[in-house]
């Protein structure tokens, strides 16, 4: 699809860009979404919190929307596509998908829901999820007779 | 009553998954043609602009960007880390490739490749009577 887009510059015919635009889509479709599941996120274990990352290159952190529901995690956002309707540039090569997605992830420790913080650097959402009280680590203290 | 054991090779094999393995990525392109200039976007989440190195050489366009994490370990669950992100595509003729701009926003890096004045689109006019 497209492999060569240098073969299509300089466009003198181009007899086909809605059907390839049928193509990109489907495309996209299977190995966006279907694939693995999206966006791919790590979660990192600190003292106190809970640390969720999540590649997001592209979207409007505007957009992303972050809940705690109990001990799920559910990321919901919206990345748009690279061509807006009315604009004039033709898509010659399309990898990076577009659309909505959401994706739930079980937390392993109880978080307190109030004091999530989330904040996006570089399309990287790095999501902060503070331990519940009976969740943190508790120090005890070895008295000597 | 069992002895309690040291688990020095559990800790060894956790080790091992902690320590820095960078991953080479595709990063995934977009290629967009104005009437003006072409457009690359390449995906690097998480990527610095002082880590992107983009060259021209041989009429090949070279990207190649580094992410390093800043996260000392502590991983429960993984599915990115350290990447390298590499690509290159060969320009077409009438991209002019002395003005190539590179920007980064949102962790999309998007090249900009001016057309060479002949290649730009042009009106003409229709006269008669």
């Amino acid at each position: 699809m497209n492999s060569n887009w240098f073969g299509r510059f300089p466009a003198m015919v181009d007899m086909h860009p809605a059907f390839d635009r049928i193509f990109d889509e489907l495309f996209r479709d299977v190995s966006r979404f279907s694939a693995a599941p999206y966006p791919p996120m790590n979660v990192r274990e600190e003292e106190d919190s809970l640390v969720v990352t999540a590649e997001v290159p592209g979207v409007d952190p505007e957009s992303l929307d972050v809940k705690v529901q109990g001990d799920v995690l559910v990321l919901a956002g919206t990345r748009r596509p690279v061509v807006e309707d009315g604009s004039t540039a033709r898509l010659l090569r399309q990898e990076r998908g577009f659309g909505q997605f959401t994706r739930e992830i079980n937390l392993p420790v109880k978080v307190d829901g109030g004091g999530v913080e989330a904040r996006c650097d570089l399309g990287v959402l790095t999501i902060t999820l503070p331990k519940a009280p009976e969740a943190r680590p508790r120090l005890i203290k070895v008295r000597a007779n | 009553m069992n002895p309690i054991e040291a688990r020095d090779a559990t800790v060894a094999a956790f080790s091992r998954v902690e320590s820095r393995q960078t991953t080479i990525y595709s990063p995934r392109t977009d290629v967009l043609e104005f009437d003006d200039r072409m457009e690359i976007k390449l995906d690097v989440p998480g990527v610095a602009a002082d880590a992107i190195d983009v060259k021209f050489e041989e009429n090949t366009l070279l990207i190649r960007a580094i992410r390093e994490e800043n996260a000392s370990g502590g991983y429960l669950h993984r599915e990115f880390g350290d990447a390298q992100f590499r690509r290159a595509f060969t320009l077409p003729k009438g991209l002019d490739p002395t003005c190539i701009e590179a920007s980064l926003r949102n962790g999309i890096l998007t090249l900009s490749l001016p057309k060479a004045e002949e290649m730009k689109p042009r009106q003409i006019k229709v006269s008669g009577r």
